[in-house]
This record gives structure tokens, C-alpha cells and sequence, in this order.
């Protein structure tokens, strides 16, 4: 096979897929050491209380071994995770609780046994006594004064408040004085959470003569955890080792320090015998980090022509009990307010952001962080400004959004746009949906018609200023290393692993291009923090940009080697030598070349053919140099019916049109858009963590918290763009562009079926009920219930709060 | 999530089976499809001393066809009575909308009565073609017709040491028109509203039977019997059965859940009867029409 045009771009089949689809893949639950023991925890099943006793006398006698924070306190020092955001106050975490249980399901005693079922049975023998105090269950009132509290030591349930914007606050409101027109919306997303398909799980090895300690888990954030592991557990960083093969799913959720883990390898420690514990799913749902909490009230001021004047927003995010570790609970707010102005010229801007303190499991973030709740309300606020001033939605967007010479542009809200493909994004999407294809058919069923589309930017591969700057063990420069064996094959050791994205095959095309030799002879390992390069994980649509980067990075450093060998062999200048589908050769001149396997096999076993100067390891470390973050652009647009006598949407059509830059491979590209967009079409429609009043958790298996299926979901069409990015390979982000827009364009969609009715719907997830309610209240059949319509906080004063500077980001 | 310990008894027929029970009382459970049973095992909201296995029983396997009705063994799959071509109709529509294909795969009719969940399809099927279970014990056999069959949600007749042997789910009269309708929220859900109805007309469609069962709604599967007496001796047709709809859920007590308030159970399911007796109706017009053809 001849390659002279690349790897890279190529439909590449996945080489991550045949040992998953037969079943030969290692997660952590696949690895069962001799004399390992197993655990169960025992979790609050009450939202707010003090444990008054623990008894665990009963398990014991069962035959288990029972800690609570008594027991492993003294092993680990307490963890919150605070960045230095100004004012930024939370609770400390501990791997069990003391004193008090702050969420459903957070941990109060691990239970160890000889298998899991065991374990289950003696966890159920434990008696804890609680002592119930009121919950804090609604973000709003959970501010306002002389109610309980979640951190007695705190003094006040607001973990943090801060304006962001343009730094003239007086700008607002002399765009809201003067404009034509002005609409406000008050909106809500409900909880989520990741449901990965591998739930998290732990296989604790401590080793007490050596005092090391090895830990196999699903994470994507294998060097992070490593730290973070030795800081809290007391142990040098080079004494803990990470391990992760396959990782089932993480989406920003596997990024985090959890208690249960840190207490599953203090068990360990304290019992000198690997310990396990793999999460079941009704765990999953209780303790897990969970995220999309926000309500927003927003308002657009726009002039006579549709053209956007001002716009402000006021945020309350539902931060949960504490503020995870290292990330902290604030960032998914902060991209809520900042991400708002998307592709937009927004001149003015102000937004207030409180993150409460509530009785619910941690808020943290999960894939497109923000972005999506940040898309839904700019792009509602757009359809209610095109239907006040009578303008067509896309041709009020075409009149604001940026245009290629503007880039690049700066936001209102202080982000940078390097690089894109806002206006032909848009125009390409209007070109792609055909609304008359679908109404036939809507007529024939009675059911009402809507398309709503939505444009989006998003945060992609941002560097060090978000987390590392500002205290986190979090930062940018991933390493690769890259090394040729004595037969000429390659083998990439990443830095950060595959969570099932592709990332090892994406890594492989871009070696195969840099190094010059075929796809198939390169073999990509990650997920061992003992012996590969350091990486800072997968998060905020970062691993193909950074680990691409630093697998260029090494590549060329190798190919290097391997020419000036080459060079020598050949008797030619290195100048004039290429490296092309594995043979080395003149070029211009095809026939005069050499295998990569030859220069190899000098190179390792022959080197006294060449001079003693030459440097003969074929192996080198990249590491990853790029910009501060770099954007990626699109469009969403969705085609629903809504059946007027239920209530229910149904999704007909979906289009993305999706801008990452140079695509490695544009079949792993498009299974992340697909995926992304089946988790925000459940967003849109279906997933809410349900805590009633006393914030208990109702929504305790996948029967209550609603997935979407393959059945609830359309075909979804994508077309790409690529418009190069600043980073070293022209490449950006793609993982959550898919999650970032779809909300948005599914609820405009169903606004806009409802709207000929005059009715709208403002909260998520769109339930039948909420829609059937909206289209009796707009016909005047009122219900004799109160909505279940989450509250919306009220505007704020600008006075003197406190303000914080613009982050790149965590996508 | 892991099951807590108990003992496994395999029954290799029904006779085993009920001598299993007998010796076990109160503390055993029958092992059908295990669709609904294991997964409460899981959340130990269920926790059985003894299971007893009666998928392999071979005398419990089989169903039998009876002009379109059928009996239907302990044993037998859902999905067994879902593909037999043989089946009325309105039995294998009702069928094809439980779950998805694996559970229908593995869940038998039987287990699913037996389990007397308030939003399954099963419970209402038995009140809507006015079938009956047998129960059989160590020290007999008796027949509950489905009105006295289950008494509350996830409570049933049946008692200690008895088994669920058999269904009889009868065919509707050929003349009769039916249609199942279901809201959920995604494929394969639980209805957050359902109803099944059968109507039968004269030859000037004045209504002579009429039957409509509402599940999902109300602590069981109930008939619906204001809209059914609305529509008995009634000419069917767009205003009569709007009024039957608009009475369907009079003297029920419908409970609201996560997914659906009450409220909005009534609202959506008037909605969703009127159009299930709409479709019921134009069957039944169109079994008299042709019947009439054919002898014509």
C-alpha cells in the first residue's frame, strides 16, 4: 500500500475494538489478585444528619472486617477542592464520614469481606444511629440567611459569587436603556450524571514492606490521581502506581478524588491485602458526581435590526455537598456564565454566579461543563428576540454572528476565539435541513411541527491557567514517547490513556504520518503511571489535540535519529532522505532506498557501522506546546413532532455540522458527535436525578433516571468543516461538541412546535407533562396543581461583589 | 447489587414444584423468567429463603391455541405467545409492547400476573379479555377469574404454597373491534398511561359489549366501567365515544409517580382513551362490514 497521502484523515478502523467487542478487554473488575478481599460501603440513606453511634458489632461477628472514619482518619489528610478562585469556600471531604453525612449515599463505613456479596450481606448488619437535621434541598433558598446548613464551620451555604462580563457594568445597562427590543427567559436543567457504562471501581494493592501502593482504577486522569493519591495517603509519588487499561466511559466524571476509593486503599493498607471494590449502579446514581444543576434568568437587548446590543444573565448553581478534588464544584457555573455570548457579537455583558451549598451529591463536571446550559439559554433567548422583532431565528443569527475576518475575536466574557467557521457553520446547517420534507408527514399524524437550530463554541485543550495555575495537580504539557524496535515497528507509550475515545488509533495515524511508517506496525500502550510519560488526563476535549501534539513532537525527534543513521548507511546528506511507508529514500529518486527496519537493526544491533557521535536510541519523549485553549465552532439542528394529545416529542431529524479543525480520523469524530448528542437529547428530554423535599434520592436505578436508547433517538446526520487551529497539528477538540449543542436545539424545536400554540416550555428535562401543562395553560385549561417548575434566582444589584478574571477553561 | 444467599430448588414439573412450595411456605419464591424477582433479590427489597425454578419444568412449557384464545403454561415465555401466529391479535399487540425483546425473551405471562405490577400490560390484557389463572397447590387446584385476581399493586389471591400453573387468556368475539394504546416515556417503559379496549357493535353499530381496562394510572390495572355503561347499548360514533372517554377515569383513583403526576395521567389518558375507542370502533365497523360482505 502506498501512502503518500497520510494517515491522517483517514476513516481508520478502531484498533482499541476488537479486543473490547470480544470481550478480551481488561477493566478493573477483570483483575482478581490471589487473597484479594472485597468491599461494600455502607452509605447514608439520609440527606442531613449527625450519626449519633455506629454499631458494627454484628458484621464482625459475620465474619468481616468494618472502618469507619475513626479508623482510616488517621491515614489520610482531608481533601477540598478550592483552586484559589477568590472567596471560593467548602466543606472538607474525608474517605468516610465524621460527625456528619451531608448526601444520600455518601460513605460511612466500608465493609471487607471475602467476596462482594458478602460484603453486601455484612454492610446491611451495620447499624448507624443518625440524628436527622432539615436538608438543604433548593440551591435559591439554601442563600438566604438563618436556614441550616451543610458546613456548620462555613457559616453560610454560598461556596462562591462573582460577575463576569465586560469590566463597564454601566455598558449593560445603557444597551438595555437604549434598545429596541428586550427579552428575558427563566430557565432550568436538571441534575444529571455520567451512568458510565463501567461503573467506578478500585483494585487496591498495598504493599507494606515496600510502602507501595498500586492502584487499578477507572479513571482518565490516571497521573493526576497519582498526586492527588500521595498527597492525601501520606506516600512518596513514585511509591503509587496508577493502572488503567480499558476505561468504560468517564465524561469528567472519573476526574475526581472520591471518598470511597481513598477509603477501598486505606483498607488496603490497613489490612496489608488487596483490597476491591467495584461500584454497583444504584451506588452510581447516589454517589457519583452529578452535574447541569443551573438555573438561569437571562435577558438580550437588541436594536431595531436584530442586531444583539447587550445581555446579561443570573446564575445559581446547585454545587451539592462539596467541592471535589482538585477541580472544585464552581467551574460547570463559571462556563454557564462565561460561555453564554457563544458565537455571538455581544458588545456588553454582565452575569452574576452563586454556587450553593446543598445536600446533594457533589456537582462536578461533566461532558461540554457548562457549555450546554450556556448554549440553551443564548439560544432561546435568540428564538423569543427573532419572534419579537418578527425576524426569521437564522436570519437573526446571521446578523450577529462572527464572521471569519473578526477572528481572531475576544468575547464579552473574555474568551478567545482563535480560530473558525461561525457563519458558514450556520449557513451550511440551514442548507442541510429540509422542513418540508417533515411536514407532510407531521400533518398526516396531527402532530405539531418544530426545527430549532443552535450555534455553539466551544473550550478545547485549554493549557495551565484554569487548574494548574491556580493551585490543582492539572496542566497541559502531556508527553508521548515514541520508539522504534530493532524490526522497525513503533511502539507509543501516551501519557494519557484511552477511555474508549480512540485515542490510541487516532495517536497511531498521526505516528504513522511522522514517522513515515504504516499504521499497522505501530502498537500504542497507556495506563501505567510507573512506566509511561506523564500526561494531565482526559478532559475538556483535550487528549487527541494534546497526545497528537506530543506524539508529533516525539515522532520527528525519532525520525530525525533514524535519517542521520540512515544518511550514513546510504552515503547521502540526511537533507535529501524522506521517510515514506516504511522505506527510507532519496527523494526524487524512489528506487534508492532502504527499509526502517534496516536502520533499526543497525541501530540496536549494528552499531559499529556507524560513527561513534551519532546517537543511536531510537526513542523519544514529545511533549505537548500549544495555545492557551484553542475553539471549536458548529451548528445543531433538530426536527421534532410533538403530539399534542401527550405531550411526548419525538425527534425526526438531526443534524450537526461540526468544526474540530484538521480531522484525524472522521469516524471517530463522528461517533463522539453521536454520542455527545445522545447525552444531550437525554438532557433535553429525559435524565433528571430526581431529590425530593427532604433530599432524599428517588431516582435510584435506570428504571426512575431516564437514558435515552437507540429506538429514542434519530439517525444523526453531520457534515464537517476544518478550519486549521493554532495547536502544533491544526487539530482541536471534538469530544463534547455533540453534548454541547444538542439541549439547545432540541428545546428551541419543541419552543418552536409549541409556539403555534402559544405555548413554550422553559425547563429541562421536557417532559410530557410540562408539555402537555403548556399547551393546556396557553388554550386556557389551567391545572389545579403548582408546576413543578423549578425556582429561578431574581436579578441582583451590581454593587461592589467580587469579580474574578476569565479562565481558558475545562471543555 | 448482589443477590443475598438462598437456596435453589429446580422443579422438573408442576407436581415437584407445588411439593416444593408446600415445604417451604411463605419463605419460597417461584423462579419464572425472573424479569421482575431478580432484580428486587438485587436491591434486597425481596429476600426469598428458597427459589423455586420452574423454567425447565416440562409440563409447564407449553400453551395451547383456542380459536384464538389461549392457555398458557407457567413456564412459557412471552415472547413464545408474542410470535405464535395462531394468537388473537389484540393478545400479541399487548404482548410485543412489553419491555423490550430480551425481556420478553426470558419473562413468562404467568410470572408477569403472578408479580401484579399496576403499570404491566399483563394484569390488564387477563381483565380485558375476562380470562382467569389457575392455581394449583400440593393439595389442589383452584380458578380465579381475573376480577378477583389481584387485589392491590404487586398483591394477587394467590396463596402460600400455590403456584400460577396456567393462564387462559380467551379470544375476543370475532365481531369485536380492539386497540392497546401506551404512553411512555421512551421504548420499552412502563406506561405512564395505558389502556386496552374491546368493543363490539350490532350491524347499525349500537354497542353490545364494551370493555376498557386502564393500567399505569391507579393502584391496578381497573376497568374503566363509566365509559364502558356510557357506551352499552350506544350507536358509536365521534360524540359517544368522546363522552365515554371523558368519563374514563371517573371513580378511578389515579396515582401520580416521578414521571407523571396523576393530573396529568387523567388529562393524557382521556386523550389516549378516545383514541383507543376510536380505533377500537372502526375495527369492529370493519369485522361487521366484512362479515356481512362475506355472506352477501
Amino acid at each position: 500500500m502506498t501512502l503518500t497521502d497520510g494517515w491522517v484523515g483517514r476513516r481508520v478502523r478502531r484498533s482499541e475494538d476488537p479486543k473490547i467487542l470480544l470481550g478480551r478487554g481488561r477493566f478493573v473488575d477483570d483483575v482478581r489478585p490471589t487473597r484479594c478481599l472485597h468491599a461494600a460501603f455502607v452509605r447514608s440513606p439520609v440527606a442531613h444528619a449527625t450519626i449519633v453511634a455506629t454499631d458494627a458489632s454484628e458484621a464482625v461477628q459475620a465474619g468481616a472486617t468494618v472502618f469507619t472514619a475513626a479508623d482510616l482518619d488517621p491515614l489520610c489528610t482531608p481533601w477540598k477542592g478550592l483552586l484559589d478562585w477568590p472567596g471560593l469556600a467548602a466543606g472538607d471531604q474525608r474517605p468516610l464520614a465524621s460527625g456528619k453525612v451531608r448526601h444520600v449515599g455518601e460513605p460511612v463505613a466500608i465493609v471487607v469481606a471475602a467476596s462482594r456479596a458478602e460484603a453486601e450481606d455484612a454492610a446491611e448488619l451495620v447499624d448507624v444511629e443518625y440524628a436527622e437535621l432539615p436538608a438543604v434541598v433548593d440551591p435559591i433558598a439554601a442563600l438566604e440567611p438563618g436556614g441550616p446548613l451543610v458546613h456548620d464551620e462555613l457559616g453560610a451555604n454560598l461556596a462562591f459569587e462573582s460577575w463576569f462580563g465586560t469590566k463597564d457594568e454601566h455598558a449593560v445597562d445603557a444597551a438595555f436603556a437604549q434598545a429596541t427590543a428586550v427579552v428575558e427567559v427563566a430557565m432550568s436543567t436538571a441534575r444529571h450524571t455520567a451512568t458510565a457504562m463501567e461503573p467506578r471501581g478500585v483494585l487496591a494493592e498495598y504493599d507494606p514492606v515496600a510502602r507501595e501502593l498500586t492502584v487499578r482504577i477507572s479513571t482518565q486522569a490516571p497521573n493526576m490521581l497519582q498526586s492527588a493519591f500521595a498527597e492525601i495517603l501520606g506516600l512518596r509519588e513514585n511509591s503509587v502506581r496508577m493502572l488503567t487499561d480499558e476505561v468504560g466511559g468517564a465524561f469528567g466524571m472519573k476526574a475526581h478524588v472520591y471518598p470511597d476509593e481513598i477509603a477501598t486503599c486505606a483498607a488496603s493498607m490497613l489490612l496489608g491485602r488487596p483490597v476491591s471494590w467495584i461500584q454497583d449502579r444504584a451506588e452510581s446514581l447516589q454517589s457519583d458526581t452529578q452535574a447541569r444543576d443551573e438555573r438561569v434568568r437571562a435577558a438580550i437587548a437588541l436594536a431595531g435590526d436584530g442586531t444583539i446590543i447587550g445581555l446579561r444573565s443570573e446564575i445559581v448553581s446547585d454545587g451539592g455537598a462539596y467541592s471535589v478534588y482538585p477541580r472544585s464544584m464552581v467551574t460547570e457555573g463559571i462556563q454557564v456564565s462565561t460561555i453564554m455570548p457563544g458565537p455571538y457579537r455581544v458588545p456588553a455583558y454582565r452575569s452574576h454566579l452563586r454556587v450553593a451549598i446543598t445536600n446533594k451529591a457533589p456537582l462536578a463536571v461533566y461532558r461540554a461543563v457548562g457549555h450546554p446550559v450556556a448554549i440553551l439559554v443564548m439560544e432561546a433567548l435568540l428564538d423569543e428576540a427573532a419572534r419579537a422583532v418578527k425576524l426569521d431565528p437564522a436570519e437573526l443569527r446571521r446578523r450577529n454572528i462572527l464572521k471569519p475576518e473578526e477572528l481572531p475575536y475576544t468575547s464579552a466574557a473574555g474568551h478567545v476565539y482563535d480560530s473558525g467557521s461561525h457563519r458558514e457553520s450556520l449557513e451550511r446547517l440551514v442548507d442541510r435541513i429540509d422542513i418540508g420534507r417533515h411536514a407532510a408527514a407531521a400533518r398526516r399524524r396531527g402532530t405539531l411541527l418544530g426545527v430549532g437550530i443552535a450555534c455553539f463554541v466551544e473550550v478545547t485543550a485549554p493549557g495551565v491557567a484554569f487548574y494548574g495555575a491556580r493551585g490543582a495537580p492539572i496542566t497541559a504539557h502531556d508527553q508521548v514517547e515514541v520508539r522504534v524496535e530493532p524490526d522497525g515497528t513503533a511502539t507509543v507509550l501516551l501519557g494519557t490513556p484511552g477511555q474508549g475515545q480512540g485515542l490510541h488509533t487516532t495517536a497511531a495515524q498521526v505516528v504513522a504520518d511522522h514517522l513515515g511508517i504504516p499504521f499497522d506496525r505501530i502498537n500504542v500502550l497507556s495506563g501505567d503511571t510507573r512506566t509511561m510519560p506523564h500526561g494531565t488526563g482526559v478532559w475538556a476535549s483535550r487528549s487527541a489535540v494534546v497526545s497528537s501534539g506530543a506524539a508529533a513532537a516525539a515522532a520527528r525527534e525519532v525520525k530525525a535519529r533514524m535519517l542521520a543513521i540512515a544518511a550514513h548507511l546510504m552515503e547521502v546528506d540526511a537533507s535529501d532522505l524522506e521517510i515514506v511507508d516504511g522505506a527510507v529514500r532519496v527523494a526524487g529518486a524512489p528506487d534508492s532506498r532502504i527499509d526502517v527496519a534496516h536502520v533499526a537493526e543497525v541501530a540496536h544491533w549494528r552499531t559499529h557501522q556507524l560513527p561513534d557521535d551519532l546517537q543511536v536510541a531510537l526513542a523519544a519523549i514529545g511533549e505537548y506546546r500549544g495555545p492557551n485553549v484553542t475553539f471549536n465552532n458548529g451548528a445543531h439542528g433538530a426536527v421534532v413532532e410533538v403530539d399534542e394529545s401527550s405531550g411526548l416529542v419525538r425527534i425526526v431529524d438531526y443534524v450537526c455540522v461540526e468544526d474540530c479543525g484538521v480531522l484525524i480520523n472522521p469516524d471517530i469524530v463522528d461517533g463522539q458527535i453521536r454520542g455527545g448528542v445522545a447525552q444531550g437529547v437525554g438532557g433535553a428530554l429525559l435524565e433528571r436525578l430526581h431529590y425530593d423535599g427532604d433530599g432524599q434520592l428517588l431516582t435510584s436505578t435506570l428504571l426512575d433516571y431516564l437514558l435515552p436508547a437507540a429506538p429514542d433517538l434519530p439517525d444523526i446526520r453531520i457534515t464537517h468543516i476544518e478550519t486549521p487551529s493554532p495547536t502544533p497539528l491544526g487539530v482541536k477538540g471534538a469530544g463534547e461538541a455533540g453534548a454541547a449543542g444538542a439541549p439547545a436545539a432540541v428545546h428551541n424545536a419543541v419552543n418552536n412546535a409549541l409556539a403555534q400554540r402559544g405555548a413554550r416550555v422553559w425547563h429541562q428535562p421536557i417532559t410530557p407533562e410540562r408539555v402537555l401543562r403548556a399547551l393546556d395553560e396557553a388554550a386556557d385549561r389551567l391545572w389545579p396543581d403548582r408546576s413543578d417548575a423549578p425556582a429561578v434566582p431574581r436579578w441582583t444589584d451590581p454593587e461592589s461583589e467580587p469579580e474574578c478574571d476569565q479562565p481558558e477553561g475545562d471543555g | 447489587m448482589k443477590l443475598p444467599a438462598f437456596a435453589y430448588h429446580r422443579a422438573d414439573s408442576l407436581a415437584d414444584a407445588v411439593d416444593a412450595l408446600a415445604v417451604h411456605g411463605p419463605e419460597a419464591r417461584v423462579l419464572g423468567g425472573g424479569q421482575s424477582l431478580l432484580p428486587l433479590m438485587a436491591l434486597r427489597m425481596s429476600v426469598p429463603e428458597v427459589l423455586v425454578d420452574i423454567s425447565t419444568a416440562a409440563d409447564l412449557r407449553h400453551h395451547e391455541v383456542h380459536d384464538g384464545g389461549v392457555t398458557v403454561g407457567a413456564a412459557v415465555t412471552t415472547r413464545t405467545l408474542e410470535t405464535d401466529p395462531g394468537v388473537h391479535p389484540l393478545i400479541r399487540s399487548c404482548l410485543a409492547r412489553i419491555g423490550h425483546v430480551e425481556i420478553r425473551t426470558r419473562g413468562t405471562v404467568c410470572g408477569s400476573l403472578a408479580h401484579a405490577d399496576p403499570a404491566a400490560e399483563l394484569p390488564a390484557l387477563l381483565l380485558a379479555v375476562e380470562g382467569s389463572v389457575e392455581l394449583v397447590a400440593a393439595h389442589g387446584s383452584r380458578v380465579v377469574p381475573a376480577a378477583e385476581f389481584v387485589a392491590g399493586p404487586y398483591t394477587t389471591s394467590i396463596d402460600d404454597g400455590e403456584l400460577v400453573a396456567a393462564a387462559t387468556l380467551p379470544a375476543i368475539a370475532a365481531s369485536a373491534g380492539w386497540s392497546v394504546r401506551e404512553i411512555a416515556r421512551r421504548s420499552g417503559d412502563f406506561a405512564l398511561v395505558g389502556v386496552i379496549c374491546v368493543l363490539d357493535v350490532d350491524r347499525s353499530r349500537r354497542c353490545h359489549d364494551a370493555r376498557v381496562v386502564l393500567f399505569g394510572v391507579a393502584a391496578t390495572a381497573v376497568r374503566a366501567t363509566a365509559a364502558e355503561e356510557a357506551l352499552l347499548g350506544e350507536i358509536v360514533d365521534g360524540l359517544s365515544v368522546e363522552q365515554a372517554a371523558e368519563l374514563a377515569f371517573t371513580g378511578v383513583d389515579v396515582l401520580g409517580d416521578l414521571h407523571g403526576s396523576a393530573e396529568y395521567r387523567r388529562r393524557a389518558g382521556a386523550r389516549l382513551v378516545a383514541a383507543a375507542l376510536d380505533e377500537a370502533a372502526d375495527r369492529a365497523h370493519d369485522t361487521t362490514t366484512s362479515r356481512a360482505a362475506a355472506r352477501a
